[in-house]
């Protein structure tokens, strides 16, 4: 077999990141079978991976529009001849492609600096795939291009639908590939149609939640009277939004048209969830009205809508003393080492005047 | 608003068989309703909460800053997907029942502390958390009853119903006694029942 000027290695680092896109790469040393067709058309598809379980995997049906931007030509030998012209003075430094490389290192080197370039008004695509996803899968996810052998820039565009805003990650990757690049054995034949993950992350959209408490009568002699609520969102069965939430009254607050009466607004709960609203603590000496009513369910909220939910209760001429309650909240905090994901939980504060 | 009033003034009447009574509740027996402003200071318990969090593990003090001798108990309130449980080796004295509060077993006399609770917090799902959660620690007291050498807490005590207090103190109106069967609550002009 022929030495190829591009080393293998490198060819095999580029399509192993190209299909996993979360690829360690090793040294291999094996020879192509003969030079790359430069007039040849490239076809380079769009995918969603099989065992791919994301939200924009399962459930996002609409249009995904893909950039294509080629940013460097190669010889007939694989080698790189260089940056296109549109991306000559981005910065990137191709060099590291020719080493044994990581897939952090080609996205700072590489990707972090000719995307920008390609996202400026001056830089048209090479192409554009407009593809159609369902629930079954993307179809029209691919693009032709003539002597399209190079390295490209692939740049899917955010997306969104009633629920999520969906954003994607944009990477590079060699045309033409072959067998023995992508899986390490087989053929070594220039292969014209690439394949690339589409990789994703969901944001939900949010909608908010009012809760509204009526409390007939106020027994100051015991003190302060805390009523908490507990708001659980799901989504296709899957808890997605749990907390907690406070309401305290005093003999501060203001007797109305028969009640004493306070609103807590929750907002971001994600959109298209069913949510349900349980008043969980009703205070030290006082109940609900209607037990059925400790329960409340606001279905399908939309993203921008707000949906409400009310309470009465009444003193219950207990004397129980106190019904203090203290809001702790803790704070989530997600880092990213070497490519591990960690999540802590860093405690904010209470509610208390000069609490800790 | 009278049947509030009346509600503060049953509540007095309840607390004079207790052992703990001030002069100035005692001055209320002999009366069978209050007129004017005057302010009934049943609230003389009073709770401060003193907590404290390392890491996920609250710690729970309770000082009763009143007047009275209280039994004390503690429940943690969160969502479905946390969960707490008292430390191993810790919070002696306190007990978890079945009602979901933690009960501390001896009186907390007046102007002391009940010894700590300690509570891990658990989150069972991180993606179910967008920014933040909160855990609620509510406290809850109620008066001590002393009988001799024994005293005990009775978590379901109330004070006079409005039935039983209307009945047992009628109003007294030129000369003659009526059962009070209109509104007590004149200041809305709403019917009986309202309030």
């Amino acid at each position: 077999m022929k030495n190829l000027g591009f080393s293998r290695k490198k060819l095999i680092a580029i399509a192993a990141t190209v299909v996993t896109l979360a690829a360690s790469f090793g040294a291999y040393s094996v020879n192509a079978a003969g030079h790359i067709d430069l007039t040849a058309d490239v076809n380079i598809s769009a995918a969603i991976g099989a065992g791919d379980t994301s939200q924009f995997a399962t459930s996002y049906e609409g249009e995904i529009v893909i950039d294509l931007y080629k940013i460097a030509e190669l010889d007939e030998s694989g080698n790189i001849k260089g940056l296109t012209a549109d991306f000559a003075n981005s910065g990137a430094d191709l060099s590291v492609l020719t080493n044994k490389t990581s897939e952090k290192e080609v996205k700072t080197e590489i990707v972090e600096k000719v995307k920008p370039v390609a996202q400026s008004d001056a830089v048209k695509p090479t192409d554009t795939i407009k593809a159609t996803k369902t629930k079954d899968g993307l179809t029209n996810a691919t693009a032709t291009i003539a002597n399209g052998a190079g390295i490209y820039l692939f740049v899917p565009q955010d997306c969104s639908d009633a629920d999520f805003n969906y954003t994607f990650t944009s990477y590079i990757l060699y045309a033409p590939t072959s067998d023995y690049i992508t899986l390490g054995s087989g053929s070594d034949e220039w292969k014209y149609d690439v394949n690339f993950l589409l990789k994703s992350e969901a944001k939900p959209k949010y909608g908010n939640v009012i809760i509204t408490k009526n409390l007939k009568t106020f027994n100051d002699s015991l003190g302060t009277a805390s009523f908490i609520f507990d708001v659980e969102a799901t989504r296709d069965s899957k808890t997605v939004f749990s907390n907690v939430y406070t309401l305290t009254f005093d003999k501060n607050d203001n007797y109305v048209d028969g009640a004493f009466t306070k609103s807590i607004t929750i907002d971001k709960v994600p959109a298209g969830t069913t949510i349900t609203v349980t008043e969980v603590y009703s205070g030290a000496s006082y109940q609900i009205d209607v037990e059925e009513n400790k329960t409340q369910t606001i279905e399908d909220l939309k993203a921008g809508e707000t949906g409400t939910v009310e309470f009465t209760n009444d003193y219950d001429e207990h004397l129980k003393e106190g019904g203090i309650s203290v809001v702790n909240t803790f704070e989530k905090v997600e880092t990213t080492t070497d490519g591990l994901e960690t999540v802590k939980y860093n405690y904010t504060g209470n509610n208390i005047e000069g609490g800790n | 608003m009278k049947f509030k009033k009346y509600l503060m003034i049953a509540a007095a009447l309840a607390l004079v068989s207790l052992a703990s009574v001030k002069t100035t509740m005692a001055y209320f027996t002999d009366h069978k309703e209050t007129t004017g402003g005057v302010t009934l200071s049943l609230g003389d318990s009073r709770l401060t909460p003193h907590e404290t969090v390392e890491g996920l593990v609250k710690h729970i003090t309770i000082e009763n800053t009143g007047n009275y001798d209280v039994f004390i108990r503690v429940k943690a309130v969160y969502g479905s997907n946390y969960d707490a449980s008292v430390v191993d080796n810790t919070s002696v004295g306190w007990e978890l029942k079945d009602d979901g509060y933690y009960y501390y077993k001896d009186v907390v006399k007046a102007h002391e502390t009940a010894p700590e609770l300690q509570l891990q917090i658990k989150v069972k799902d991180n993606t179910a958390i967008e920014n933040s959660f909160n855990v609620v620690i509510v406290q809850e007291a109620t008066l001590a009853i002393y009988d001799g050498d024994k005293v005990s807490a009775d978590w379901s005590k109330t004070v006079m119903s409005r039935q039983d207090y209307d009945a047992k103190f009628p109003t007294q109106v030129d000369g003659t006694i009526e059962q009070q069967n209109q509104s007590t609550d004149t200041d809305n002009g709403q019917g009986e029942g309202d309030n």
